[in-house]
């Protein structure tokens, strides 16, 4: 089938005003926020309902025309680009909250509602979705359940899988099914639970079955200033030691503190501490009433520089705004920007947060350390200038050895971003050939003629890394 | 060593053979392979109706004396332990640790923590604290080559790869033979608080509930709830059952408490001031 034929059959499917396909507006999805990775669709779709979904993927499998699922494309593993020649089917025009059940505590949701959205319209039934990655005010739903996102939230509530109860899903040929069931967590295969991180490899979620969680009757947020991030990682170990159960615990190194109080995300952080330490409690009162005292008792331990809490509910959301901006803080400051992803047993946070330091130095370009201290999932950022060669492969150099410290150290290569294209060549380091080879006989039960998001998220074969062009402003010009 | 039994089951002439380390099992696997038998794995076939009620096998493969916490990092709060592990025996390797496995489950005492998790045993703890599923970070598991894989990790949070973990207990051991589970640990609870509820029937019982914001999943999961109550009230001389209501606090179902305590939180206090006289009393349990 020539590519004229087959665009024709989907503009008829999504109306031509919904098939991109001119250079410029190409553009804006040859990469997702993970930059180092570009790579210019042959088209964009932009269907509006899930019939419309499943009758382009069958077009595409009919043509042989490789194809990914996009949110909003926010991701940070380049885990929404397509090979050359592909096609997106960008999903942000399903953007509907069909139900939200109160009394099941349950939203039925399309894939392309953006996650803070939800929260905000479940919050007049008391309730909210407690998964909360930093890009929730612009991340799709959809995207992620596709990387099975996490946020600071998520040291107490858990991960994105951890909230989907079902999907209803198109598979790499078109067919529609639903997999998960709202009320049984006894599933058979559990192919829900395989379909969260599963990056858009095995099936495209059209609707989704999310869990939703009471607005906690109270929440305190506390604010501990260091000298230096080691303290502040043997505070986390020590909160955790006490069997206390805050549902955040985050760590921002001085240089993030700095690009955040010097941006637009100003959240009036002590720009003289080491690190700080955000910490929230949320539950009943007499709960929260009787950790945060213990917590502040225990915090006197150490050598503080300040210990505040955030008094009324706008200086809590100042707090949030500095720390879920800090990513967007960081980005002012080079050209390009290379978030990391690692996770470490908690116990292990100074070890790592030490290596990361002599990997810095070593590399010679500015790191920040912003993390999930209670999950032991960090994220180095690193600003450069991808124009530079040296410089894009120091940032490689240096990503690649802070991950093999992270498995050193008992750990994984991706907490929470995923593997995308980014860490492809990692897997082999994490697990063994026979895992391997385990997880792409799954892949190939799913999606046979692997044109679902081809190449992503397992070692791919000799020579297909080149379709895709690294550090992309050198390349492309 | 491999420790080979008499049929147990003799309308099927099912053998019954235990491994009695993991390092057996793929042999056993690939012996039966050869001869062409097909293999059940098992624990203690306590849940077995539940995990594979129709299937046939020429030979049960119990892993039931696999029973080794394999390592506990306190500090990380995750632990491995290998799949015939019964929920007792674990609970005494986490004393004077101050953790928990926040589980719940009809016959915890009895079975294998293997076949606990490959069945989704409903806990009675799931509306807070999550379904058991959500507790297995990674494990141990033998492939009906023999090959032995891992999956997950033994962190708290990882996303590298496919979720094979959930897909193969989910797989009630049609795709691997589970050989151990790395398990998410909490705090244990600081404090129980104990609440009495009685109902005629479960919709009176859950509009009792209602104010007070409890979460059944279902209706079918709230009746299971209502009889696994009425089970222990009646074999336990009201030895209360107890789900989780928040954060560090439970709610019992017990058959009839007639002292009602002071309630420890405000929106209990309005909870039990919203219920009418002769409707459930929500009190602390001496």
């Amino acid at each position: 089938m020539s590519a004229e034929s087959w665009k024709a059959q989907l503009r008829e499917i999504v109306g031509k005003d919904y098939l991109l396909d001119t250079p410029a507006a190409l553009l804006a999805y040859e990469s997702d926020a993970l930059t180092l990775f570009r790579c210019k669709p042959s088209a964009v779709l932009l269907p509006e309902n899930a019939d419309q979904v499943a009758a382009c993927v069958a077009v595409l499998h009919a043509a042989k025309v490789p194809f990914a699922a996009r949110g909003a494309g926010t991701g940070l593993s380049g885990g929404a680009l397509v090979a050359e020649g592909g096609v997106v089917i960008a999903m942000t025009r399903l953007k509907k909250i069909h139900a939200l059940d109160a009394e099941r505590r349950i939203a039925i949701v399309d894939p392309g509602v953006v996650n803070l959205d939800l929260s905000r319209a479940a919050e007049k039934f008391g309730l909210r979705y407690a998964p909360d990655p930093a890009s929730q005010s612009v991340s799709t739903l959809g995207g992620n359940m596709a990387e099975n996102a996490g946020g600071p939230m998520c040291f107490l509530h858990g991960t994105t899988a951890n909230h989907v109860l079902a999907a209803d899903v198109v598979l790499p040929d078109g067919r529609c099914e639903t997999w998960g069931e709202v009320h049984d967590h006894a599933q058979d295969l559990d192919l829900r639970g395989f379909l969260c991180g599963s990056e858009g490899t095995v099936a495209i979620a059209v609707r989704l079955y999310l869990k939703l969680v009471p607005v906690p009757e109270k929440v305190v947020t506390m604010m501990a200033a260091f000298h230096s991030i080691a303290e502040a990682c043997s505070a986390v170990s020590a909160i955790v030691a006490a069997g206390l159960r805050p549902v955040a615990l985050e760590v921002m190194d001085q240089a993030t503190i700095n690009a955040v109080e010097n941006s637009v995300y100003r959240a009036g952080l002590p720009t003289d501490a080491g690190a700080v330490l955000i910490i929230e409690v949320e539950g009943p009162s007499t709960t929260v009433e009787h950790d945060v005292p213990q917590m502040e008792a225990l915090l006197d331990n150490f050598d503080l520089l300040r210990l505040e809490r955030a008094e009324t509910p706008e200086q809590r959301l100042a707090v949030w705004k500095g720390r879920k901006g800090a990513g967007g803080a960081l980005g002012r400051l080079a050209p390009d920007s290379y978030v990391m992803d690692g996770v470490v047993p908690r116990s292990k946070l100074t070890e790592i947060m030490d290596y990361v330091g002599e990997v810095q130095t070593e590399a010679g370009l500015p790191v920040a350390n912003l993390f999930h201290a209670g999950d032991g999932n960090i994220h180095p950022h690193f600003s450069y200038d991808a124009r530079d060669p040296e410089q894009a492969a120091a940032v490689e150099n240096a990503g690649a050895k802070i991950l093999r410290r992270c498995l050193e150290l008992g750990g994984s290569i991706s907490g929470e971003h995923g593997i995308g294209l980014e860490k492809q060549h990692m897997m082999a380091e994490q697990f063994g050939a026979e895992e391997i080879a385990l997880m792409e006989r799954l892949r190939r039960v799913f999606n046979p003629t692997d044109l679902m998001n081809p190449g992503r998220g397992l070692p791919m074969g000799s020579g297909c890394a080149e379709a895709f062009h690294r550090h992309g402003r050198i390349q492309n010009g | 060593m491999v420790e080979q039994h008499s049929s147990v089951d003799a309308a099927a002439q099912t053998k019954l053979v235990h491994a009695d380390s993991v390092e057996d099992a793929p042999k056993l696997l690939r012996e039966a392979h050869a001869a062409g038998q097909a293999v059940l794995p098992c624990g203690k076939r306590s849940r077995q109706a539940r995990i594979a009620p129709t299937a046939k096998a020429d030979c049960w493969l119990s892993l039931a004396r696999c029973d080794r916490l394999l390592w506990l990092d306190a500090e990380d709060q995750t632990c491995e332990v290998q799949a015939g592990m019964s929920m007792a025996s674990l609970q005494q390797h986490l004393q004077g640790t101050g953790l928990e496995l926040a589980l719940m489950c009809r016959g915890a005492e009895t079975g294998t923590l293997g076949g606990l998790f490959l069945s989704a045993e409903p806990s009675l703890l799931a509306s807070s604290c999550g379904p058991s599923r959500d507790f297995v970070l990674g494990g141990g598991w033998i492939l009906a080559n023999g090959t032995a894989v891992r999956s997950g990790a033994r962190v708290v949070k990882s996303v590298a790869g496919y979720d094979v973990t959930r897909l193969l207990l989910g797989s009630r051991g049609q795709l691997a033979i589970n050989t151990s589970l790395i398990l998410r640990l909490r705090p244990a609870p600081r404090e129980l608080h104990y609440y009495s509820v009685e109902a005629a029937s479960w919709p009176e019982l859950r509009n009792q509930l209602a104010p007070a914001r409890l979460l059944f999943p279902s209706e079918e999961n709230g009746n299971m709830l209502l009889q696994f109550a009425n089970l222990k009230v009646q074999h336990a001389a009201l030895e209360p059952v107890d789900f989780e209501l928040a954060e560090q606090q439970r709610v019992a179902f017990v058959g009839q408490m007639t002292t009602q305590l002071p309630t420890p939180s405000p929106w209990l206090e309005a909870t039990a001031e919203a219920c009418a006289p002769g409707a459930p009393h929500f009190g602390r349990r001496p």
